[in-house]
């Protein structure tokens, strides 16, 4: 991952601030005799057991981790493409559901065969300190669209600069020195070397079925299970909103939990956290369902999810309001995992870090939205070195957003970056492994902004890794507001590098509408499509210049 | 030369206008018919198989030669058989239906009665007069194409399926190939 500069001193200060209250509350559970990780105690690598229930063992893949001659086995699950409703009516417990006519279901369910975009994955996670850590991948059976014996392997975000060998039997090796959120891609190359033969694009051989790897240093901040306040819930235990809201923390044990029809009077069924309360989810935790709580900011304020465990949204409704009923509201995540996701994962102030979003298949399963409204004290990143699949737009940002390292799997709708109605963003570091939109349109950077209004629109998008096989178009700067002041008032577009065969649109910029606004500053600086860096001379090779524009005036290539 | 330019101007001028005044009409006729409250279901029945993985196969023929019954709460039933709709896209199978117009808000009770003599009812039936804008829009996959509002019925003991998909406005249900209903 790219390290970027710290946001101020101020974010400094807080970190370390941060760091030493973990050290202390680290040192303390130590001597006070707290577990940590897995069974057996603190080991150099740590996994987890197996959650049971319905949580699938992955057919595709096996994964075994190797260090000083010691194995691990890290447990690798399953998730694929499922047939899922989405709903129109609460009231009458899902009775009527919202679809295409003569279709079976809203996410319509057809054979791996038959599919374009990636069908199904498998993930698997650990924490490490000390690395390297040797890394085995075996696969388990010729699942569909992938050529066996293998041809190769590709292990992404490029970026991370991991090689990998693949051996006579099937298996991929290679070595994690540091904790990284990875896609291993079976056939990579064969898989671009297909597209070249098709129209329209569509997803091949390990694209269409990867295996994500979730590689964490140990966790720090642990609360012991003896702790005043806190609520240890064992798997099948029910509590209610009442035993809840006592609880200063609550301590999900390792198994499965199902909270989903958690509160009777909420249609929802969030389970609501209030100001300084905690939910620590273990490795080994399955948790279905979802978190609200009141407190919209200070962000320092808001309540936290935290650990290694998994919390899960398949068995929530899915409605019409996805933007709103989030999986996640007022809440900060560091370190868990969420699977299955039926509505975008959060939106506003809230903070993240070291997350993973996996399963989500379908429309409205965006990712994460840091449509901050105002400017927090906070001064640092509002999500940090998340990895996130979505099948709807997979980061938005707005209003004061700062997000920093965010990789991204994107499926065939939406965009995997979306900047709109911003006061002064920052996408600073954004790896996108697959962008597998199959139709013609849609771009993997979106700006916009179609009104007049008080935003300033200073935006910066830096350090921008494109692996993706193929994208419909790289980037939009597209303005429609024919009174505003000035458009776009600061926008750069540092770093950015492009490592895609197949790009079918040129990108856009200017606007559309006659009369334009002052469309203000557009600067690109470093553009490296395919090797070639993007100037003056070569701008029309890769760029549509629209409305109210004009390369050397509103388009300045540095 | 200026007689020219004065006669390109005016066909496109003429060509700018017409196309005003057609988008105009299909605005109007398309509010017009927002103002209907008359929906189409479009009834038939399945039967699904789940196999592993969650793929799902379907034989639609099982509806052929079904009965259809729509029965009001003031008691009037209409009633009739399927009739073949249209070739299913995967498959190549024929949908088999019975279509009628139904009122948003009012209640319907709906029964198929297959060949086997297996009867599914769905009491019940209403279609909410705020569901009309979701008619018009599927926006499950971000594409904007006239969509359907399903509700759906087994028979546990021979897992046989009744769908009953609703079509608004009228326009949509003969985009959609319907031609039972007028």
């Amino acid at each position: 991952m790219i390290k970027s500069e710290p946001m101020s001193t101020n974010y400094n200060r807080r970190e370390f601030v941060k760091l030493s209250t973990f050290a202390m509350a680290g040192s303390a559970a130590l001597f006070s005799g707290a577990q940590f990780g897995c069974s057996g105690g603190r080991s150099d690598i740590m996994v987890w057991d197996i959650p049971g229930g319905d949580f699938l063992r992955s057919p595709d893949y096996e994964v075994t981790l190797r260090k000083n001659e010691k194995i691990w086995k890290p447990f690798t699950s399953f998730s694929y493409r499922k047939g899922v409703d989405k709903i129109i009516d609460h009231e009458q417990e899902g009775k009527y559901i919202k679809l295409g006519f003569r279709q079976l279901q809203s996410a319509q369910i057809t054979p791996p065969e038959l599919q374009q975009d990636t069908y199904a994955h498998s993930w698997a996670c650990f924490d490490f300190s000390d690395g390297p850590v040797e890394v085995e991948v075996k696969i388990l059976r010729p699942f569909n669209g992938l050529t066996i014996p293998l041809k190769s392997c590709e292990i992404y975000p490029s970026t991370l600069g991991i090689k990998c060998q693949v051996g006579d039997d099937d298996v991929i090796r290679f070595s994690l020195d540091k904790p990284a959120k990875i896609a291993i891609v079976p056939n990579s190359l064969l898989a671009i070397e297909k597209l070249g033969e098709v129209e329209p694009k569509r997803v091949f051989e390990g694209y269409r079925n990867p295996l994500f790897l979730f590689a964490r240093n140990p966790e720090s901040n642990i609360p012991s299970k003896k702790a005043e306040g806190i609520l240890v819930v064992k798997p099948g235990e029910k509590y209610g909103p009442e035993e809840f809201n006592k609880a200063q923390t609550i301590y999900f044990e390792p198994g499965i939990h199902d909270y989903s029809q958690y509160n009777p009077d909420d249609p929802n069924h969030y389970i609501y956290l209030k100001k300084g309360q905690t939910v620590y989810l273990p490795g080994g935790a399955f948790l279905y369902g979802i978190f609200n709580s009141d407190v919209e900011n200070p962000l320092a304020d808001m309540p936290w999810v935290r650990g290694r465990g998994i919390m899960s949204g398949d068995k929530q409704l899915w409605t019409g309001s996805g933007n709103f009923f989030t999986l996640v509201k007022h809440v900060r995540l560091e370190g868990i995992h969420i699977v299955e996701p039926h509505n975008h994962i959060t939106h506003g102030l809230g903070y993240l870090k070291d997350v993973a979003v996996v399963g989500a298949w379908h429309g409205n399963t965006d990712g994460i939205g840091k449509n901050v409204p105002v400017d927090d004290p906070y001064t640092g990143w509002h999500s940090e070195d998340c990895f996130c699949m979505a099948g709807d737009t997979n980061l938005a940002l707005g209003g004061y957003g700062r997000v920093r390292n965010h990789t991204m799997w994107q499926l065939s709708n939406a965009e995997p970056l979306w900047i709109q109605n911003a006061v002064d963003c920052i996408a600073d570091g954004i790896y996108v492994i697959a962008f597998n939109k199959t139709r013609a349109a849609g771009e993997t950077i979106n700006v916009h902004r179609n009104s007049p209004n008080q935003f300033k629109n200073k935006i910066k998008v830096k350090n921008v890794l494109i692996d993706a096989p193929f994208i419909p178009r790289l980037i939009s700067v597209i303005s429609n507001a024919q009174t505003a002041d000035i458009v776009f008032e600061d926008v750069l577009f540092e770093n950015i590098t492009v490592n895609t065969p197949f790009i079918l649109n040129k990108s856009l910029v200017g606007s559309k509408v006659d009369n334009p606004a002052n469309f203000g500053k557009v600067v690109f600086r470093n553009l490296i499509i395919n090797g070639t860096r993007v100037t003056s001379e070569n701008f029309g090779e890769y760029f549509e210049i629209l409305g109210g524009v004009s390369l050397g005036k509103e388009i300045i290539m540095e | 030369m200026k007689n020219k330019i004065i006669i390109t101007l005016g066909i496109a001028f003429i060509l700018s206008f017409s196309f005003t005044m057609v988008t105009a009409q299909l605005y109007t006729t398309y509010e017009k018919e927002l103002l209907s409250d008359t929906a189409i279901i479009v009834v038939t029945g399945m039967k699904i198989n789940i196999e592993g993985g969650n793929y799902v196969l379907k034989d639609i023929s099982v509806s052929e030669g079904a009965t259809v019954k729509v029965t009001e709460r003031n008691g009037s039933v209409r009633k009739k058989k399927t009739e073949a709709f249209s070739v299913d896209f995967n498959s190549g199978e024929t949908f088999y239906t019975a279509d009628f117009p139904v009122r948003f808000d009012s209640v319907y009770s709906i029964s198929i009665t297959f060949n086997n003599g297996t009867v599914i009812n769905i009491d019940d039936f209403r279609l909410d007069n705020s569901w009309k804008r979701h008619h018009y829009f599927h926006g499950t996959t971000g594409s904007k194409n006239p969509a359907s509002v399903l509700r759906r019925q087994m028979d546990e003991q021979s897992g046989l399926w009744c769908y009953v998909y609703s079509l608004f406005p009228l326009k949509n249900y003969k985009l959609s190939g319907g031609t039972q209903v007028k």
